[in-house]
């Protein structure tokens, strides 16, 4: 067994990794060559029907991939009309599988999101009627519109991937992944995602103004008809299941195990940092990793994966400290303070001290 | 301890430890409590009123009425009212204790008891310096300032006393300021910054244990650490460069190793050259005062007269013939037509040469028993033209003297015989002395060994056994004292007050002594086996600058002349090392006489005994030091016959087997006192540890270089085309880091590392090999194939590092790819391009990866070592949050700090 929750001493929390069935004969042996190319080759496809519709952005697509082949949920956070809701729903476009869009507001209730029992006159009993989360593909949209009740009801369907209605358990289909987007600015009667739920979310990405050439492009091509109607599909379910299948077993050394956990642990003891990054976020951020590295056509996790993937994935797990916030350091910038001075292992000689 | 408490501390501390150079004016007494005690009270209240009071004046002036209590209380309570009130007449008691020191101060020598009225000076003066410091360093934070008044203190005794400026005092009263300045920048960073490090948060440490919140207060660690760097480096710089400059110099130069000392003789000025032996105080004075000057083609031995009385139990044991045959100096200044007593030469007069000397000092040559000036003079003088009458002469020893004094500035002129190159043939023709010589000379005087110690007489005889030549036999006596063999070394410092037979004993026995010593003895000795002998007094040759030669009071010198039948007076040198100016101060000149007519090979010269005059060859020669003789290093003796060979030929024999070593760094590392020595054989231990680094970095180039050329030759190009690596890709049943291909792999990447490092290029410990190697590239603007090659190495340490095989998955049509090691030797040529000359040169010398591995050692054992001594305690007090997760740091150093103890375990080979 060469990958699993178990690598990092943590099998709690997360059950992502369980709804999967267990590794076949070949996972023992790791990822093969067919296996990588053809992860190239179908995020390279997926990217680039994302970038049809997101211009510009290509760090922003590849990250957005990268969760999702690590099996993660995206959180979109940026002013609005940037694009994020774009992202998503390309994002879901590229992939042949179910899709729903909840917009949340203000009266959304719990119900609407995991479904809901009707009693059938003429049956004469209870009828489970499937919530907008019964889908491949989650993209909630201004999500802190929402009451915490009905933002917490997505809670148990994104990380265990199933939904409890009435007693009853359902199962989520594979692959399952929720988008959602958030508007930091208008802070007005909206309900911050708690830590709990922020938490949940593998990373959360910023799309960020386009570059003027990249503006200028988006007006030529938005300017006639929007290019999410001309989106096919380049993907489908069970293809995307596969690949992440795969992207598990992408091997993880025991030195780049230890930076991880030396990076989350260097989060923990931050004196910038009032709470510090999970034992799920390092999980998460191994996962993603992996995926990075899977999409890079490489069997294996570079130091350079995790720092790469830090930001997005530790950023939004923090909360500073009084004084980082006066000072006006976001957790961003601690954590890429964090990365500057973790020491990356290598093998057989440690870090070495060129200079202090 | 608030940062002002430890200012006052520190700037007591300063002021005790400045204090302490007091000690080299006074010997130490009771007088150094009161003054402790003193700088301990005005500390105290200063910091006592600083508490009580706002007003920075009024602390002052609190203070000093407390101080001048305590003073008052110490020297004049018995005035006081009940022992405790001030009263007018403590004043006045005071003043009249002022007046009394201020009268001792001027009858006490340096190094004398300090009278009560010293002491109380002291202690007054020492007090009011105290509340000063304190007031300036502590109540008005500004403690450079408070330097001054610790110069003024540190610069009585330094100008006062005679040894100039004593190193030890120097570096304690530089080191107490520097403590003071160091407590003030540490209150002054400490007021001022963001706090890096936070109180009142209670963490969990990875035990589950809260770890202790540290407290909060500015992190001034780094910057300290770095000014105590530089306080360290500039102190024993400024301690050391003062002792090795003129020593350097004396090596190099031959300026005598004591050199620039000198300002403390206080008897220039009106002194006198001790005509009755008290040599010892002249050369201890070790006085660069010039005497004379002259010119002359050879080095003279200028002398002032002669000594032929012995009394071997007086504490003088030579002193002049007082019934001398004392001649006016005829008009046209002729001294002696011939040279006295030769006649072998069948009348043919040695050659002479002509002498030009200005007196240029102060001190008077007079004879305090006759009240005669003598003046110096190489002997034998056939001629001397003298501005001034009323000279006369000694026909027997030809010294002349007179009844005006030698004067500061007068220049006079002789014509003198050199009688140390003296044909063989004539001197191997002497024979006894004759009735005629007896009186002729007076000899009877000379010969006189009355009350010699029977050892010395016995070994006199045991050195001339055999010899029939009484030339044969003085040479003998001098070479004896002169072999190496024999032990003997030049010191100052022997007893006082020996008599004549006791000196004798002394030298044979310590086989030490200065020039009067080994004058005295010889003489003795040589009239033990029938020599006539007298003690010559005056100086040696001098230096020679230019044109001139110099003589200083360091020069002052004693040699013993001996009569032989037929030749006359001739000129012997006993003491060791007198032509060594790195051992005695002396620029001596030994003369050898030779009986031998063989002759000599190589130069059939007019001049076949080895002379040691001015000519190049027997002086080098000469200038072989005692110590390296002693080693056997000099392989020329000075007996030998003929020694006219080559400059160059002999300057390489008698090195000898230690011809390696440069002569200048033979006379660095042996000239000089012991503790001149011990101070270069410091430096020397610190230059090879300083070497250390670069050899350290050489080894492991080397190691590595072996370990990572075998990668191709087993692995082979193979690897890379046609297999499988779906197939071959079977994990290493071994362990990664035991792998031999990953270790060759790394070994190739830390040499690309290091050599990176050690060019200059940062590598912080915080960047992936991928980013470093981006990095780096772009820094310095490496080829195209220098770039090829750091991608080939940096994939392939990525790969060794963490991948699970080591296979390259893709791309099986590639080149065949190059050596490890040739890529290795690609890259580094490439990163030594863009930088400095100056960053090579450390690249090579000093190389930062060397060092840095260095300090890893020594952390590593560090803290080996705390977490033993930890460990011993743990009985004590509880597991500290030291190991954990490393919670009392910041966040940056406890995750690296956590990560390294695990990398220890590791077995890591290879390196």
């Amino acid at each position: 067994m060469t990958v699993g929750n178990s690598e990092l001493g943590y099998t709690g929390g997360g059950g992502g990794l369980d709804a999967v069935t267990a590794p076949g004969p070949r996972a023992r042996t790791g990822v093969g060559p067919a296996d990588l190319e053809r992860i190239s080759a179908t995020t390279t496809r997926i990217r680039t029907a994302v970038e049809t519709v997101i211009e510009g952005k290509p760090e922003v697509v590849k990250l957005a991939v990268t969760v999702l082949l690590a099996e993660g949920h995206l959180l979109l956070e940026d002013v609005p009309g940037v694009g994020k809701t774009m992202l998503a729903k390309a994002l879901a476009k590229s992939i042949d599988c179910t899709v729903r869009r909840i917009q949340f507001t203000p009266d959304l209730l719990p119900s609407d999101i995991t479904g809901v029992s009707i009693f059938d006159q003429q049956r004469k009993e209870f009828e489970f009627k499937p919530g907008a989360i019964f889908a491949n593909f989650v993209v909630g949209d201004e999500i802190n519109r929402a009451s915490p009740k009905t933002q917490s009801a997505l809670l148990e369907s994104m990380e265990e991937r199933q939904v409890t209605v009435d007693g009853t358990t359902f199962h989520l289909e594979a692959p399952f992944m929720v988008v959602a987007t958030q508007n930091p600015i208008e802070m007005e009667g909206t309900y911050p995602l708690p830590e709990a739920q922020r938490d949940r979310f593998m990373a959360r990405i910023s799309v960020g103004y386009p570059a003027p050439a990249a503006e200028l492009r988006m007006l030529d091509t938005h300017g006639q008809i929007s290019p999410l109607e001309e989106l096919r599909p380049v993907a489908d379910a069970s293809e995307i299941a596969h690949l992440i299948e795969a992207v598990r077993h992408i091997h993880v050394s025991d030195e780049v195990r230890r930076y991880t956990v030396d990076l989350v642990n260097a989060s923990r003891t931050s004196p910038e940092l009032r709470l510090g990054a999970s034992p799920r976020a390092t999980l998460q951020l191994v996962r993603a990793a992996r995926a990075a590295a899977a999409m890079e056509g490489r069997d294996f996790v570079l130091p350079d994966d995790i720092q790469h993937l830090a930001v997005s994935v530790l950023a939004h797990r923090l909360l500073p400290t009084a004084e980082t916030q006066i000072s006006r350091r976001t957790t961003e910038q601690v954590v890429a303070g964090l990365v500057a001075a973790v020491p990356v292992p290598s093998l057989g000689g440690g870090a070495h001290h060129s200079r202090r | 301890m608030t940062g002002r408490l430890r200012i006052g501390i520190a700037a007591a501390v300063a002021l005790l430890l400045t204090s302490s150079g007091l000690l080299r004016l006074l010997a130490p007494g009771t007088w150094v409590w009161p003054i402790v005690l003193a700088v301990i009270v005005a500390a105290a209240s200063g910091e006592l009123f600083r508490r009580l009071i706002r007003p920075r004046p009024l602390v002052v002036l609190a203070q000093a009425v407390v101080v001048f209590w305590y003073d008052m209380v110490l020297l004049a309570h018995d005035e006081a009212f009940a022992g405790v009130l001030p009263t007018w007449s403590v004043f006045s008691r005071l003043g009249n204790l002022y007046s009394t020191g201020a009268h001792d101060i001027r009858d006490t020598f340096v190094g004398g008891q300090a009278t009560s009225g010293i002491a109380a000076i002291l202690v007054l003066s020492l007090s009011a310096l105290a509340v000063l410091v304190d007031a300036l360093a502590a109540t008005y934070a500004a403690a450079p300032l408070a330097g001054l008044p610790l110069l003024a203190l540190y610069l009585v005794p330094a100008t006062r006393s005679g040894g100039g400026y004593d190193w030890l005092a120097f570096a304690l009263a530089a080191a107490g300021y520097t403590a003071l300045l160091s407590a003030e920048g540490r209150d002054r960073l400490g007021r001022w910054g963001r706090p890096l490090v936070h109180a009142g948060r209670q963490r969990t440490g990875a035990d589950g244990k809260p770890v202790a919140a540290p407290k909060a207060r500015v992190d001034t660690g780094p910057i300290a650490a770095t000014g105590h760097q530089i306080t360290m480096y500039a102190l024993v710089l400024a301690v050391l460069a003062p002792i090795l400059l003129p020593t350097v110099s004396g090596g190099l130069f031959g300026i005598g190793p004591d050199s620039g000392n000198g300002n403390g003789n206080g008897n220039k000025d009106n002194g006198s050259f001790s005509q009755v032996l008290n040599l010892k105080a002249t050369l201890a004075s070790h006085s660069e005062a010039p005497v004379l000057n002259y010119t002359s083609t050879k080095p003279e031995y200028l002398r002032l007269q002669t000594l032929d009385e012995f009394n071997a139990k007086s504490t003088t044991p030579w002193t002049p013939d007082p019934n001398a045959p004392l001649n006016p100096l005829p008009d046209d200044g002729t001294v002696s037509a011939t040279v006295p007593g030769l006649t072998l030469t069948n009348g043919v007069q040695p050659p002479t040469v002509n002498v030009n000397i200005d007196y240029e000092s102060h001190m008077t040559t007079k004879v305090t028993a006759t009240g005669l000036s003598s003046l110096p003079l190489p002997y034998p003088a056939k001629h001397v033209g003298i501005p001034t009458t009323g000279f006369s002469y000694d026909t027997n020893s030809l010294a002349v003297m007179g009844v005006s004094t030698i004067y500061d500035g007068m220049s006079y002129s002789a014509t003198v015989y050199d009688t140390t190159s003296l044909p063989p043939g004539a001197l191997a023709n002497v024979t006894g002395l004759t009735p005629q010589d007896m009186t002729q000379f007076k000899l009877g005087q000379d010969l006189d060994a009355t009350g010699t110690p029977s050892e010395v007489v016995q070994l006199a005889q045991r050195i001339v056994a055999g010899k029939t030549n009484p030339v044969d036999k003085a040479q003998a006596i001098q070479n004896y004292f002169l072999d190496p063999a024999s032990g003997y070394s030049y010191t100052l410092n022997v007893p006082d007050n020996m008599t004549g037979a006791s000196a004798m004993t002394y030298l044979l026995h310590e086989k030490k002594g200065f020039c009067q010593l080994y004058a005295d003895t010889m003489a003795a000795m040589a009239r033990a086996v029938g020599i006539p002998a007298r003690v010559a007094l005056g100086f040696t040759p001098g230096v020679q600058t230019g044109g001139q030669w110099q003589v200083k009071e360091q020069d002052y010198h004693s040699w013993p002349e001996l009569y032989f039948h037929g030749i006359g007076w001739l000129r012997f040198e006993p003491t060791v090392g007198i032509d060594n100016t790195l051992i005695s101060g002396g620029h001596g000149r030994i003369p050898n006489y030779s009986t031998s007519t063989a002759g000599s090979t190589t130069a059939p010269s007019q001049n076949p005994t080895s002379t040691t005059g001015p000519s190049s060859t027997a002086s080098s020669a000469n200038k072989c030091p005692v110590q390296i003789r002693k080693a056997g290093g000099c392989t020329d003796n000075n007996t030998d016959t003929g020694t006219a060979a080559p400059a160059a030929k002999s300057k390489f024999s008698w090195l000898g087997w230690l011809g390696a070593i440069p002569r200048f760094l033979q006379y660095w590392l042996f000239g000089g006192s012991g503790y001149a020595i011990a101070v270069r054989f410091v430096l020397l231990a610190l230059l090879l540890i300083a070497c250390v680094p670069m050899v350290l970095r050489i080894a492991r180039r080397r190691a590595r270089g072996k370990l990572a050329s075998g990668r191709r030759a087993k692995g082979g190009p193979e690897g890379e085309d046609g297999l499988d690596w779906e197939s071959a890709d079977v994990p290493s049943p071994r362990r990664p880091e035991e792998d031999p291909e990953r270790q060759r792999i790394l070994a190739a990447w830390d040499e690309v590392r290091d050599s990176a490092t050690d060019l200059g290029y940062s590598w912080p410990v915080s960047e992936t090999p991928r980013r470093s190697a981006e990095r780096i590239i772009r820094q310095a603007h490496l080829s195209r194939p220098a770039q090829d090659a750091m991608g080939r190495v940096t994939g392939l340490a990525e790969r060794a590092n963490y991948a699970r095989t080591l296979r390259r998955p893709s791309a099986p049509e590639t080149a065949p790819t190059p050596a490890l090691m040739d890529d290795v030797k690609v890259i580094r040529a490439g990163l030594a391009e863009p930088v400095s000359r100056r960053t090579r040169i450390r690249a090579t010398v000093l190389p930062p990866s060397a060092l840095a591995a260095l300090r890893e050692r020594r952390e590593d054992f560090t803290g080996r070592v705390y977490e033993r001594v930890q460990g011993a305690g743990s009985r004590l007090r509880p597991r500290g949050s030291r190991g954990g997760s490393g919670g009392s740091g910041s966040g940056e150093s406890g995750g690296s700090s956590g990560s390294r103890p695990e990398r220890r375990g590791d077995g890591h080979g290879g390196r």
